[in-house]
């Protein structure tokens, strides 16, 4: 079979009835109220989506807002997860001898009195009275 | 007359004067004979909606061009849809053949048997070529892919065609 013989093969004969005109109008009729029945609840979706989108942006007015934030709480650890003991950091050693040498405690170059007045405020060159661990750390690890 | 009775009118004669050839077309394309009504119901619903805009330019070119885009768009949703078990068209062909002197029901049951085993754009190519016989350029055109493709797929197709004990000379000119 050559190409002409394909042809003639492929070529359509008279047993095809045409279709029915009414019907294929009809059809698309329908086809047309589908369509904008489809494309009208596409558009309510739509709508309905970005009315909802909106309400839920808008800030509340029944719902007290916050004052601020709270005091700040110290955290505390929950459970004991200490891993090692904590070293004690050494005092730095006084200038001059203290007069109670078995007390570990941060001396000024002058020894003060109660009586010494306190200096300027914020100066921070006169070492405070400051407890300094005397003892060592009775938590110790497991 | 309104304009939409005389744009009836126009459909209607369109309808009657080309959708038997339309429903031969489907037919060839995708080999099953209601599946091809279908397809061309389908074009011409989707015609009639934009008949104004068509009626000028070639409306069997659009409605054509709809059943093969439907076509190969139905055929990529098809297994989750039904399937036909076999084609009678072919079974009445095949009982027509006997009494057919001249053996042209024996080639047309033929080459419906060797288009069968083609892929679906390969014979969309065979059947754009070789009956509505557009050119390489045109059928690319109508398939939406590139002329190379058309060339390569004709190509193949007629190997497979030749495959067939009864259509050995195909490709050949007469």
């Amino acid at each position: 079979m050559n190409d002409e013989q394909l042809r003639a093969a492929l070529a359509p004969d008279d047993t095809i009835a045409p279709l029915d005109p009414a019907r294929v109008i009809a059809g698309a009729r329908r086809r047309r109220v589908r369509g904008r029945v489809a494309a009208a609840a596409a558009s309510a979706a739509v709508a309905g989506v970005v009315a909802v989108t909106v309400v839920a942006g808008l800030p509340r007015a029944d719902v007290p807002q916050p004052a601020g934030p709270g005091p700040a709480v110290p955290v505390q650890p929950s459970i004991r997860t200490p891993v090692r003991t904590p070293s004690v950091r050494p005092t730095p050693p006084p200038s001059a001898t203290p007069t109670f040498p078995a007390r570990r405690t941060v001396r000024p170059t002058s020894v003060p009195t109660s009586s010494t007045p306190p200096g300027p405020r914020g100066d921070r060159t006169t070492p405070l009275r400051q407890a300094t661990p005397s003892t060592p750390p009775t938590r110790t690890p497991d | 007359m309104t304009a939409t009775g005389s744009r009836d009118d126009d459909f209607t004669a369109f309808v009657l004067a080309r959708s038997a050839r339309l429903v031969h077309f489907a037919r060839v394309l995708c080999g099953d004979a209601g599946l091809a009504e279908d397809l061309v119901q389908t074009a011409l619903e989707k015609a009639y909606l934009r008949w104004d805009r068509i009626e000028m330019a070639d409306p069997f070119a659009y409605v054509r061009q709809a059943v093969v885009n439907q076509h190969l768009s139905w055929v990529r949703r098809r297994p989750w849809r039904e399937r036909p078990s076999g084609d009678t068209a072919e079974l009445e062909l095949l009982l027509e053949a006997d009494a057919d002197p001249s053996g042209g029901v024996h080639r047309r049951v033929a080459v419906g048997a060797a288009l069968a085993t083609l892929s679906r754009r390969e014979r969309a190519v065979v059947v754009l070529r070789y009956l509505e016989d557009l050119t390489e350029r045109e059928t690319a055109a109508v398939l939406g892919v590139a002329i190379g493709t058309v060339k390569s797929a004709n190509a193949r197709a007629l190997d497979k065609l030749r495959a067939a004990p009864e259509l050995s000379g195909v490709g050949e000119r007469a």
